[in-house]
């Protein structure tokens, strides 16, 4: 099967949290796996990160993969602080900074 | 032993001190973490070295004690052995915020907060012992091998749906959690609906946390303090904190605060006494003014410029005297030169005197930088602090009053302009806000601007709410100008507007009512969306007023010139006469309260009919008023003597002065004088209180018999 890849934009935060679930919706519709570039993701919050993880946990419920491509080393740091790197299925960051 | 009387240099200590802690303050706020300026580093350890060695010989065992731990703490960095992270950093600054609490507290003569030290005087040691806990072991100086795990506390957070949506992100309270200690967080996505039903903008998410860090409750509520009431919020101890505060407690022996297992409870009991107590304490300082002996370190350069003028003026008044011996009519013309020789030189020499009381605005512009610093963590906003014309000099009398209304209008620019980045950005603007004090002379005044690219003074609603106060007609039209001078009007702020950071109870027309005092006044200029200028202007000194002098009849009065408006004829048409009340003056839209400074001070004018005078309008407290003089007269600088000293208070006149001719002058008090009228209209003069005034200055008015009654 085809994986569909998503990038995810600069900034993520509540005020696109709307628009990011939107598209995710729509990506769910195609049921195909799913990549996301994070390279990108300067901001994020809890907003963005919590559609993020909706996402996810819907996605494995249908059977679905969801990877990861170069997540930005922002995204990587709010999803730990968090403690949500690993419903993401993000490798842990350090949050010391 | 030797008798001398150390107490003497108790001052020069504190404000040596006060000096040091500031310099250490700039300086730790200005380090780069990771790649600090040793030059930078080496002047903050200076610093503290000399409060140290101060403390030492005066005997202040507690300073000298909580200065050494900082004072390792920064040797260490000094000799590369430790980098600058945030986290020391951060204690080093409450270092020096303890530190000066704690001479603030001796220089006052009471207690200071011994409690709040020794925590501060442990988390320096806890940051020495990370790297030298072997050392510090072996020496037997901390038990740190019997120590158990750090206590903490379990924090439970679970927001309410709707806290993202009032600005409030947990990723904020998380990350400032975990610069208190360890933190080990789990979250709790059990409250994620199924995907279709998801609302973007809710919170489904909740955490638990472990803390561990030596830290009292209070920290973690302050850091949630924005969210409370809304979000379910559960802090407990991992385990008893009180045993690690009383191992501290018995090493420090001479503190005598006592305290029982309940060690968290019953420290913030002690905390708020001694705040009370400090307020107390406040109180006594200011009414017991006088009692303060102030102390102000002058620049050499400054003392000999003055011992030059001095020098030129002796050399005048003998050429003067000589004169003086050989009057010869061919040497007017040089007696001439010689006297305005004279008069340059003693306009200089006060120059020069006043000056050395002027002190560069930089002073009171130093302490914002921190507190933009910590405000802005507080609130979650982005802010660059720009200051330009920190050189720019004043009065150290007007320094240390204008220091409040500054720190107000700062709060308030971070807490109500300047917008959360995420509005910034859909607002199209930079994430990062800007804050721009700046200061420069004009005329004889300094200016003070405090400008911020943030939101701006939304006029709707001002105005909405001006005419719910009443404050304003509901069919009143009013210019932009004049709805922006509402927010300065008593009773604006209300309770919408009150925030932890810049309500506090205080309003704007506090600030307002502050500069005035000063003799200076405040305006603001807004756009909405674009940002807001609040503009001080102050009188560079207390001692000298720029003043229009008037007539009215043979006294001569003195109007600030920085409260009049205009000054014009008056047009006996636009008078309205209102029985029982003031007369009214219209002045194109305005209708200004007519006083009649004659009856007032009880005197006899030269007209009394409205149109043979002149009208001079003044503004006092946001009020216009139109004051009724004969004639006026020149404008000039006077010098200001106090009534209060030579006299007594006299409502409607804020001092006097004496005039070329010997003569005294009142000055009138703007504020006091329309209040006056506005309380009471018509009411009869004080004349035979002005004249006691004018004689405990030592000058009996012209004109004035010595039964009382005036010659005519």
């Amino acid at each position: 099967m085809d994986a569909t890849t998503f990038e995810l934009p600069e900034t993520l935060g509540i005020n696109e949290a709307d628009r990011l679930y939107r598209q995710l919706q729509a990506l769910l519709a195609q049921q195909m796996p799913v990549t996301f570039d994070a390279s990108k993701v300067e901001i994020t919050d809890t907003a963005g990160l919590q559609a993020l993880t909706g996402f996810h946990q819907e996605a494995e419920r249908r059977g679905l993969s969801v990877k990861w491509r170069a997540p930005s080393p922002a995204m990587l740091r709010i999803a730990a602080l968090l403690g949500l790197s690993e419903h993401l299925g993000l490798p842990q960051a350090n949050t010391s900074r | 032993m030797s008798s001398v009387d150390i107490a003497q240099f108790h001052g020069v200590f504190f404000e040596e001190s006060f000096e040091g802690l500031d310099t250490m303050e700039t300086g730790l706020l200005s380090l780069d973490l990771g790649a600090a300026d040793p030059e930078a580093i080496n002047t903050i350890f200076r610093a503290a070295h000399s409060i140290k060695g101060g403390a030492g010989t005066f005997g202040f065992a507690a300073i000298a004690q909580f200065t050494h731990a900082m004072e390792t703490l920064l040797d260490e960095i000094r000799a590369g052995k430790r980098a600058v992270t945030r986290e020391v950093v951060d204690v080093l600054l409450q270092a020096v915020d303890g530190l000066r609490e704690m001479i603030t507290a001796i220089k006052d003569g009471r207690a200071h907060d011994a409690q709040h030290a020794l925590s501060l005087q442990g988390r320096l040691e806890d940051l020495l012992n990370t790297a030298t806990a072997a050392r510090f072991a072996e020496a037997g100086k901390i038990s740190s091998q019997n120590r158990p795990d750090p206590p903490g506390w379990r924090i439970r957070f679970k927001p309410h749906a709707h806290l993202l949506k009032t600005g409030n992100d947990p990723v904020r309270i998380i990350r400032e959690l975990a610069q208190l200690g360890h933190i080990t967080t789990s979250v709790d996505v059990s409250g994620l609906p199924g995907f279709d039903d998801f609302a973007a903008e809710e919170c489904y998410l909740g955490w638990e946390f472990e803390l561990r860090a030596d830290i009292a409750r209070e920290q973690i509520t302050e850091i949630f303090e924005w969210v409370e009431g809304d979000c379910e919020l559960e802090i407990t101890a991992l385990q008893d904190t009180g045993d690690v505060e009383r191992r501290r407690e018995e090493a420090a022996a001479d503190t005598t605060v006592a305290r029982n297992d309940d060690g968290v409870e019953r420290r913030s009991a002690v905390d708020r006494r001694i705040g009370e107590d400090r307020r107390v304490e406040e109180g006594h300082k200011k009414s017991s003014a006088g009692g303060d002996v102030s102390s102000i370190r002058v620049s050499v350069e400054k003392i000999d410029a003055l011992i030059n003028l001095v020098g030129e003026l002796v050399i005048t008044q003998s050429m003067l005297s000589q004169f003086g011996e050989d009057s010869d009519s061919r040497n007017i013309e040089k007696l001439r030169d010689g006297l305005s020789q004279l008069a340059r030189n003693t306009r200089e020499l006060q120059e020069s005197v006043l000056g050395i009381r002027m002190l560069p605005i930089s002073f009171s512009f130093s302490r914002f930088p921190r507190l933009i610093r910590d405000l802005s963590t507080k609130l979650g906003k982005k802010v660059e602090l720009k200051q330009s014309g920190e050189q720019t000099e004043l009065d150290k009398n007007v320094m240390e009053k204008i220091g409040d209304p500054l720190v107000h209008l700062v709060r308030n620019a971070l807490d109500h302009g300047i917008e959360s980045p995420e509005a910034r950005r859909a607002a199209h603007k930079p994430e990062t806000g800007t804050l721009h004090l700046n200061a420069y002379h004009e005329g004889g005044n300094i200016v003070i601007e405090i400008s911020d690219d943030g939101a701006g003074l939304n006029k709707e609603k001002i105005l909405r709410r001006a005419k719910e106060r009443g404050l304003v007609g509901e069919q009143d039209v009013l210019s932009d100008e004049q709805i922006q001078d509402l927010i300065f009007q008593p009773g604006f702020s209300t309770a919408e507007a009150i925030s932890d950071v810049s309500g506090r109870g205080v309003g704007m027309d506090v600030v307002r009512r502050n500069i005035k005092s000063l003799g200076g006044i405040v305006e603001v200029r807004s756009m909405q969306g674009e940002g807001s200028t609040f503009t001080i202007r102050l009188p560079l000194t207390l001692a000298i007023l720029d003043g229009q002098l008037v007539r009215v009849g043979k006294h001569t009065y003195i109007i600030p010139l920085v409260s009049i408006v205009e000054s014009l004829q008056i047009d006996r048409h636009k008078v309205n006469a209102v029985a029982g009340k003031a007369e009214l003056y219209r002045l194109r839209d305005e209708y200004l309260p007519v006083i009649r400074l004659y009856r007032i001070f009880n005197i006899e004018p030269d007209h009394a009919e409205l149109d043979k005078g002149l009208l001079v309008v003044v503004e006092g407290d946001g009020q216009k008023a139109g004051i009724f003089v004969d004639d006026l007269l020149a404008q000039q600088q006077v010098v200001i003597k106090s009534l209060e000293t030579n006299y007594q208070r006299v409502e409607g006149i804020s001092g006097a002065t004496i005039l070329g001719d010997g003569r005294v002058a009142l000055i009138l008090d703007m504020t006091g004088l329309v209040a006056l009228v506005r309380n009471e209209p018509g009411k009869p003069g004080f004349g035979p209180t002005q004249s006691a005034a004018a004689s405990a200055i030592g000058l009996r008015e012209p004109g004035k018999r010595d039964d009382g009654r005036y010659d005519v």
